[in-house]
């Protein structure tokens, strides 16, 4: 039952189904033309095992069991495939006719959950290489292609990328079915829609695009299609590349998607209408369309007081802007403007700058290359040297640096303070946009100061304006302002309160959840209710009393109270 | 219809002509560094025996890692001559070897004799108060009894740099300070408006200290003379500032003190011959000290009180305007600003330097002091 349970891809490569396949006049029936192919097609790769046995006790009907060893569950081949069938004994004795003995085979012999038929050598072999067992039996024209897989993984993990405090510790792994199950495990609905792609030559990689039919607007679904199937290279091996799904990657520093590792918000982006892309072997999920602001939310904004979120919600913007402006704000200040300093910090920046051997740019250039080698090397070096790096980079090089007078101290806190700023974002990918555009911003604050700085946010904020994600304006739902602007942007409405889904992705079903219905209507002295059905509620209530008011005939007509009012419960509690 | 292919050549052209357009202007190409500024805090101008023009600035020491910014330690006074400011400034320059930026001056200090001479007051008018890099709100002031370079050269009582003590006790706004606000954009605004004339903060040497107090007066380019502490607040009360004030009310039982929160001064002008104002003063204060004599205060008391004050608001805004009008000639308050945007036909044919003078001024007072805690 538990391989039986598993997912099993609905659509797996049209196109190279389609493709012509150079081995189609094999016949797979010829069991020793199939052995020579296979020696001549995979060479001496060793993990590739071919089991010669007989079926049952009869010795003269052959069969071939071919698999890739350590791709497949062992312990299943042994006891699910090969001791049925050599130890399998039918009353009547094994038909003559071949077709009739596979169909024995698949539907009395084997146990096991998924089988099917490749009927050429080529789709046998793709089978084969995804880590399935091949049954060939001599004279039949067929392959039985046996789900024996298990693949090596990682269980899941808490995500690294995007660490939490008050949600979900569960991650996306590098196996795709894992992370489809994950997903599944969250939203238990029919309407979520698998279709799993394979691309690439040479690596056949495979990837799943999610969604919920029925919510998501259908024009997303096809131009996402219509985008996977202009690919064909061997763009997928490295697993976030599935991003150049959406071409116009090159020409924006800003990410036009949303890479996630974590299950929780790849399902709350579907349930909002939004598409899923897995790839397998990555941890990372891929949720498109992308707005600006989806890179400052993450799963724990819906598990917060709305105050409480819109305040982080705030902090995170402005640490963006800090970790974007500070350093040229303070270069334009310094260098060029500086007649906009408050007198007394103007003249405590002299005063700590008095002697220093550099101009504030170049001390800036050196302090923020300096940030950004020290962040690569963290990346790179390994965990136990981790405090080393501490070490070298806070203690030494920073009081170095400080002590020796080279580099003014406030340069130094500028360049700490846009450091911390720029991790500030939930999402990795904001984190090096803003890390990348730093620098622009800083040549137009050193050639023209506040000036400059402002121009080239002007310029930065109309190329923002121009910016789509899968035919969604990047900055929706303010550029365009649409009327739910409040619901979930930077203040969040208590999520009972949030009815419906974004405007901007146009879903099909704009209702999220239904609003409660109105509470029942107080008994006695109501204004403008009948005085008879005054002090009557529920049960006690007479017939006739469930036709003075609406409200009054929805409570009073209903069947079973006691399941009613849990629904209205649910919604408030959701 | 659908609209056709964008032609390429074009948003190219836009985005080169944006990316030129910055050339035109100032940019790094002419840029000085924060290391290579003199940052001057405070100008003062004398007129030199020889009737030069006498220019001293007032700058941070460079000193490495400083604490103590601000204080009078901290700063250094640079003097030289020329034939006007800015001829002077440049010859300043020469000596120093820091661009000097203007940009942090918090107060321009004019010598009397400089400030009595009206040549000098409009070249100081057009090359440092107009100057493009000067804060509009920084203080015109004239020193009384020592020299513009005296107050350059002083601290604070309690050491604060000349300059930075000014535009600091100013823009706060001290309590008791009773002189009126005179930023650059308000001396030059009243050099610009018919019927106003401007008004500077009088600074004075103290053996150890300086003193904000008093009120120059000018007419046009001219310093006329001073007003007094009392006169000073006579005007203020009729510009419907001195809040802060605190007004000493002698009464039968001896010396109350009333510190003054809210001032309105609203005037109703008629234009005749010759033509007349009336100043409608309202004051409300908090009784600070009640007159020793008083045991107990009670309501009586308290209107008797508000009698008395607006007596004494009235007799100083009376003496201000008596110096205003009678000795110096010359309308502080705008009145014939007022005149001007109320009666334009009878601007039109009046001279206001000879209707000034003549000009009926009733003042009205109405004071209400209040105190806290029970009245008996």
């Amino acid at each position: 039952m538990g391989r039986a349970a598993r997912h099993r891809p609905q659509q797996i490569d049209p196109q190279a189904q389609e493709a012509p396949d150079p081995q189609a006049g094999l016949d797979l029936a010829d069991l020793n033309g199939v052995i020579e192919e296979f020696k001549r097609g995979f060479g001496s790769s060793d993990d590739v095992v071919v089991r010669r046995f007989f079926l049952g006790s009869a010795r003269r009907i052959r069969l071939i069991l071919v698999y890739i060893d350590g791709m497949v569950d062992r312990r299943a081949v042994d006891k699910d495939i090969i001791e049925p069938l050599m130890t399998a004994r039918p009353q009547g004795g094994w038909p003559k006719n071949r077709s009739a003995l596979a169909r024995i085979l698949a539907e009395r012999i084997l146990p096991v959950g998924e089988m099917e038929f490749a009927s050429n050598y080529g789709h046998m072999v793709r089978r084969l290489m995804a880590g399935n067992s091949v049954l060939l039996l001599d004279g039949f024209p067929e392959a039985l292609v046996i789900d024996t897989r298990m693949l090596p993984h990682r269980q899941p993990e808490a995500p690294r990328a995007e660490p939490n405090v008050q949600s979900s510790f569960e991650g996306f792994t590098e196996l795709l079915r894992t992370n489809i199950v994950l997903v599944r495990r969250r939203i238990q609905s029919p309407n979520l829609r698998v279709r799993v792609f394979s691309s690439g030559h040479e690596s056949k990689n495979q990837i799943a695009l999610l969604y919920i039919e029925g919510v998501v607007n259908p024009v997303l679904v096809q131009s996402m299609l219509s985008r996977i199937e202009d690919l064909g290279h061997e763009a997928h091996l490295f697993p976030t590349v599935t991003q150049c799904i959406l071409k116009c990657e090159a020409r924006s520093p800003f990410p036009l998607f949303r890479n996630t590792e974590r299950p929780d918000f790849a399902s709350q982006e579907l349930l909002a209408g939004k598409l899923v892309l897995l790839t397998d072997n990555s941890p990372f999920a891929v949720v498109v369309p992308a707005t600006l602001w989806d890179f400052f939310r993450t799963p724990e904004d819906y598990t917060r007081t709305s105050w409480g979120i819109a305040f982080l919600r705030l902090i995170r913007l402005l640490a963006n802007l800090t970790g974007l402006l500070l350093p040229s704000l303070y270069i334009a200040l310094l260098s060029v403007n500086p007649e906009f300093l408050p007198t007394y910090l103007a003249l405590g920046i002299l005063a700590l700058r008095e002697g220093l051997p550099f101009p504030p740019v170049l001390e800036v250039v050196l302090v923020l290359l300096t940030m950004e080698i020290l962040r690569e090397a963290a990346i790179r070096i390994p965990p136990i040297l981790g405090t080393t790096l501490g070490v070298v980079g806070a203690l030494i090089l920073g009081l170095a640096l400080a002590q020796s007078r080279v580099v003014s101290p406030l340069t130094l806190i500028v360049a700490a303070v846009t450091a911390l700023s720029q991790f500030v974002a939930p999402a990795y990918e904001v984190s090096l946009t803003l890390r990348l555009l730093v620098w622009p911003l800083l040549a137009s604050a050193v050639a023209f100061g506040l000036f400059g700085l402002t121009l080239a946010a002007l310029i930065m904020l109309g190329h923002l304006c121009t910016l789509h994600s899968l035919g969604v304006p990047y900055l929706a739902p303010v550029a365009p302002l649409s009327r739910s602007i409040l619901r979930d942007w930077i203040f969040r409405v208590p999520v009972r309160r949030q009815f419906t889904r974004p405007e901007y992705l146009r879903p099909v079903s704009r209702i999220k959840q239904k609003p409660p219905e109105p509470p029942p209507a107080p008994s006695g002295g109501q204004r403008g209710r009948p005085p008879e059905t005054g002090g009557v509620q529920g049960d006690e209530r007479p017939p006739e009393a469930g036709a003075a008011g609406p409200a009054g005939a929805r409570e009073g007509d209903s069947p079973d109270p006691g399941k009613k009012g849990l629904s209205r419960k649910g919604v408030r509690g959701t | 219809m659908t609209p056709g292919p964008r032609a390429p050549g074009r948003s190219l052209l836009a985005l080169l002509l944006l990316a030129l357009a910055p050339l035109w202007l100032s940019g790094c190409w002419d840029n000085v560094d924060v290391r290579d500024r003199a940052f001057v805090l405070g100008l003062g101008v004398d007129l030199t025996p020889e009737g030069r023009v006498e220019v001293t600035a007032q700058m941070p020491r460079p000193e490495p890692g400083s604490v103590s910014v601000g204080t009078h330690g901290s700063v250094l006074a640079l003097s030289a001559a020329g034939t006007d400011p800015i001829s002077a400034l440049h010859n300043l320059q020469g000596r120093v070897s820091r661009t000097f930026l203007l940009g942090h001056i918090k107060a321009v200090v004019l010598g009397e004799p400089a400030a009595r001479e009206p040549v000098v007051v409009e070249h100081v008018v057009d090359q440092v108060l107009r100057h493009p890099q000067v804060d509009p709100g920084a203080f015109v002031m004239v020193a009384n009894g020592c020299r513009a370079s005296d107050v350059m050269n002083r601290g604070s009582a309690e050491g604060t740099a000349s300059a930075l003590f000014a535009g600091s006790a100013l823009e706060k706004g001290l309590l008791g300070l009773n002189v009126p606000q005179s930023e650059v954009w308000q001396f030059l605004r009243a050099l610009q408006t018919p019927g106003w004339e401007p008004v500077a903060i009088g600074i004075r040497c103290r053996p150890d200290s300086l003193e904000i107090a008093d009120a120059a007066v000018f007419k046009r380019y001219r310093m006329v003379g001073w007003l007094g502490p009392r006169e000073t607040r006579g005007m203020l009360w009729l510009m419907g500032e001195g809040e802060g004030s605190v007004v000493e009310v002698p009464s039968p039982h001896g010396l109350g003190l009333v510190l003054i929160n809210q001032v309105t001064a609203r005037f109703r002008l008629e234009p005749g011959d010759p033509p007349a104002a009336r100043a409608q003063v309202s004051v409300s204060g908090q009784l600070l000290h009640k007159p020793e004599r008083l045991v107990t205060i009670t309501h009586r008391d308290l209107v008797a009180l508000n009698s008395l004050l607006a007596r004494r608001i009235q007799l100083e805004a009376r003496l201000a305007l008596e110096k205003l009008q009678g000795v110096f000639g010359a309308d502080s308050i705008g009145l014939g600003r007022r005149f001007y945007f109320t009666s334009p036909y009878f601007w039109r044919g009046v001279n206001w330097e000879r209707e000034y003078p003549r000009l009926r001024v009733e003042i009205v007072v109405s004071a209400e002091a209040g105190r806290k805690g029970s009245l008996r």
